[in-house]
């Protein structure tokens, strides 16, 4: 699993020494249990979203919260948890989808081949559905994310810009820019 | 038919229904006790050192105040500066430039490198909203402002009108000039004919001498416009209008995407390929004729191909001012870590030793800000071990020397 996004990581540091030792490991399996229990289920859905593979998407998850619990006493403010962890779903997503480019290149598969859904995802996603994400999973990392935040998480620019570590105005560009080269890439699919 | 953002949206919530409520599995923890409490429980024989450090602290700070009457140099925040901190300091310009956005409020700050003390703020001048980029001339005191206008928009499909009208809306560039000696800097605007989009900017750097603004452009143009008259000259990389690239820049602003070599002949650039991961750092001669960015510049370094480095990510990528090195941050296959990594710009094979040393074993960089003339001394952000976590320092002869103060954020700063 890749490092979170620079500004949600920066954010969640506390600066400070970390806790009493004594109660440290059950209160951040407890804290980071809680928060699994609220969020997995839209973290996985997130992960789905941007894979197409329920397995792989509840791995990269599963790593987030790992990752969160490992560095739970460094975190400033607990409160900034999910947004850290939501980083991380995002990295590990990032990192799943250029593995798998890279063994497209190795194996010379086709990039459909690579990036298509899971048999179980073909099954339940309509024809039209899978063309939107198959084109969807086709764009850059920057643009992909930018994208999902906002039309399926339906996150403000501020906090898209904290997820990504990016500034709002690129928050902007991104998006646009997402948008038009998804609708090229839909378009060309249909043909 | 409906719009894009709409089909993405209800394709989007399609597959995220596929994983109904109450489906997730158990969370698995690992076994290791989280970190600070596991290093704690491995090393309780530390507490009973503490009376001996709190001894041993108090004799510090006698020394270094019989070391401050004696008149050793001090670092200007007031504690003694060690010879290797003085001489990493002094190594690297005194002062930078640094972005807020636009919800803090937006304003550049100039900053002490040393201390991280602000010495002076300015603000957009109304109406522009934010600074997007800023860069550095090589004289430390001239800086080059891009700003636009800025309006929130709303989350979702609410917000593309106000998305739409801002990404148009042209940047403009304003000079930075900051007076050390007043502690004063002064915003001026540019004459630049050109209308560049807010949306079409992806990164800028002034030349050495302050004299010429280079631009990346996407998907993949760079302009290079004479500050003095406006006059512009373009070059484009053929066929480049796919989402698939290569384009111009890198997958997230991490550092600045351009660079220049001190005569200000040769500008280098990242094209990046649809993996997100920087594969080629382009060298672009600005007195080649034409317009084509392929025939005009040639390749640095290309990270396909190179089997002990990973093709991507790389966060950005410098040429030295001296024009032998190219400076990035690498991942290793294996072990996996990253490192700073120098290539020779002349044949494009990493430089062993790198003349900054090796990065040392308790930081994972991620960008590379600000090199010297020859890559000896570097500005590098990451993650260092330990509580200060995320830090911004100086790498010199293998020694990292964090500044205090210093931003995180690795697309608004410059020395």
């Amino acid at each position: 699993m890749g490092i979170p996004t620079r500004t949600s990581w920066a954010g969640a540091r506390r600066s400070g020494p970390g806790w009493a030792d004594d109660e440290a490991p059950a209160e951040a399996a407890e804290a980071v249990a809680a928060l699994y229990g609220a969020h997995a289920v839209g973290l996985i859905r997130l992960a789905v979203v941007m894979l197409g593979d329920r397995a792989a998407a509840e791995d990269v998850v599963q790593d987030a919260f790992c990752g969160l619990y490992r560095r739970w006493g460094q975190l400033a403010d607990t409160a900034k948890a999910l947004g850290y962890v939501r980083a991380c779903t995002l990295n590990g997503c990032r990192s799943e989808l250029r593995q798998r480019l890279r063994a497209q290149r190795r194996d010379r598969q086709a990039p459909a081949e690579v990036l298509a859904v899971s048999a179980e995802q073909a099954v339940l996603l309509g024809e039209e559905h899978q063309q939107i994400l198959q084109a969807l999973r086709r764009l850059p990392d920057r643009q992909r994310e930018a994208l999902v935040l906002r039309f399926y998480l339906d996150l403000t620019e501020p906090e898209i810009a904290v997820s990504m570590g990016i500034s709002p105005g690129t928050v902007k560009s991104t998006t646009s820019r997402g948008l038009a080269a998804l609708g090229r890439l839909i378009q060309e699919a249909g043909r | 038919m409906t719009s894009t953002e709409e089909r993405l949206r209800a394709a989007a919530r399609a597959a995220a229904d596929t994983v109904p409520p109450g489906s997730a599995p158990p969370l698995r923890l690992p076994d290791v006790q989280p970190g600070r409490a596991r290093w704690d429980q491995r090393h309780r024989w530390v507490r009973a050192l503490v009376p001996l450090a709190a001894a041993a602290a108090v004799a510090a700070v006698v020394i270094a105040s019989l070391a401050l009457t004696r008149g050793v140099p001090t670092s200007s925040s007031g504690g003694t500066a060690s010879p290797a901190r003085s001489a990493a300091l002094s190594s690297v310009p005194p002062y930078y430039v640094a972005l807020t956005s636009a919800a803090t409020p937006a304003q550049a700050v100039v900053r002490s490198t040393a201390t991280g003390a602000v010495v002076a703020t300015v603000k957009p001048p109304r109406p522009y909203g934010e600074f997007k980029f800023v860069t550095a001339a090589a004289d430390d005191r001239t800086f080059i402002l891009a700003a636009q206008r800025w309006w929130p928009i709303a989350s979702g499909t609410r917000g593309l009108t106000a998305e739409h009208r801002d990404n148009t809306t042209p940047v403009v560039f304003f000079r930075l000039r900051f007076d050390p000696a007043t502690q004063t800097a002064r915003l001026t605007l540019l004459h630049v004919p050109r209308k560049v989009p807010a949306s079409s900017l992806d990164g800028m750097a002034v030349s050495p001498d302050g004299s010429r603004l280079a631009l990346a452009l996407y998907p993949a143009q760079i302009e290079v416009i004479t500050i003095a008259t406006g006059s512009a000259r373009q070059w484009a990389w053929p066929g480049a209008v796919s989402s698939a690239g290569p384009w111009v820049g890198n997958s997230k602003p991490s550092g600045q995407p351009l660079s220049w070599t001190a005569n200000g002949r040769t500008l280098a650039f990242p094209l990046t390929s649809e993996s997100g991961g920087i594969t080629w750092v382009m060298l672009l001669n600005i007195s080649s004729p034409g317009g084509s960015l392929q025939s005009a510049a040639r390749r640095g370094v290309s990270f396909l191909g190179l089997g002990h480095v990973k093709p991507g990510p790389v966060g950005n990528a410098l040429i030295t001012p001296d024009g032998t090195r190219i400076t990035t941050i690498t991942t290793q296959l294996e072990p996996s870590r990253a490192r700073v990594t120098e290539f020779s710009a002349r044949t494009g094979q990493p430089v062993s030793p790198p003349p900054a040393g090796a990065t040392p074993g308790t930081l994972t960089p991620w960008s590379v800000l600000w090199t010297d003339s020859s890559g000896s001394t570097l500005i590098v952000n990451g993650i260092r071990t330990g509580p200060s976590a995320a830090v911004t320092g100086i790498l010199r002869r293998g020694r990292f020397t964090p500044l205090p103060g210093a931003p995180l954020a690795t697309d608004n700063v410059a020395w």
